[in-house]
């Protein structure tokens, strides 16, 4: 239990926050099903999570600040504007929430701003969310998440202004 | 748990990057272009939906117990 409460949690079934100025969305550019559960559509859609079939990750040497590269890979795009923080000189803990079904294949993923990456990260079965602190809010901004190798579910995006 | 520090420079220079980009790749641009409409919809129904559940609040308060 958190003793704080998200100023925002976007999720596959909520991928939008909006309290004016302030603003979050996520976007899945590509997510894997199957025909069986926990991996079909409609367990998918009920357990809230989207799922990355380690077999479809993205070349991990490419450079995915480029789009011509970035399109062709699978990811996860949020896009922040905490604008009305701004002025408070708030800062942003943005936590990645995330599943690993399978001790020998933990996730990866590739976060990525428009100017390059930011961090290569595992995803540790048995672990199941990392950290990204967000410095300065006076200017919207992407973050990037590319499906780079294992199999993993996504969960969600919850943001703490602090 | 393993910490990620996104820095403000880091965050200009996406900003930057971002606004090169979209005068360089019209594909990117398009993408982009499409992208802001969604947000554009997602906002005005999110306000509406926030107005709408306002009123229905305000209304329960009226109401005689």
């Amino acid at each position: 239990m958190s003793c704080l409460e998200a100023t925002f949690t976007l999720t596959p079934q909520s991928p939008v926050y909006y309290a004016s100025p302030n603003y979050a969305s996520l976007y899945c550019y590509g997510a894997d099903f199957e025909p069986w559960g926990p991996e079909d559509l409609s367990s998918l859609y009920a357990s809230n999570r989207f799922y990355f079939n380690g077999s479809f990750a993205c070349d991990p040497n490419l450079d995915y600040a480029q789009w011509a590269n970035r399109k062709k890979a699978r990811f996860l795009v949020s896009y922040i504007s905490l604008l009305g923080y701004a002025a408070a000189y708030k800062q942003l803990a943005l936590i990645f929430g995330f599943d690993v079904p399978f001790s020998s294949w933990p996730g990866r993923v590739l976060v990525y701003s428009n100017a390059g990456l930011i961090k290569d990260q595992e995803l540790a079965y048995g672990d199941n969310q990392f950290l990204l602190e967000i410095e300065s809010l006076d200017l919207g901004f992407n973050l990037y998440f590319l499906h780079a190798g294992g199999t993993w579910f996504f969960r969600g995006l919850s943001g703490y202004v602090v | 748990m393993p910490i990620i520090r996104v820095t403000r420079k880091q965050i200009e220079a996406a900003t930057k990057a971002r606004e090169s980009a979209l005068k360089k790749d019209d594909d990117f641009r398009r993408h982009e272009e499409q992208r802001q409409r969604f947000e554009e919809t997602a906002k005005a129904r999110e306000a509406a939906l926030q107005k709408e559940l306002k009123a229905a609040a305000a209304r329960k308060e009226e109401q005689p117990s």
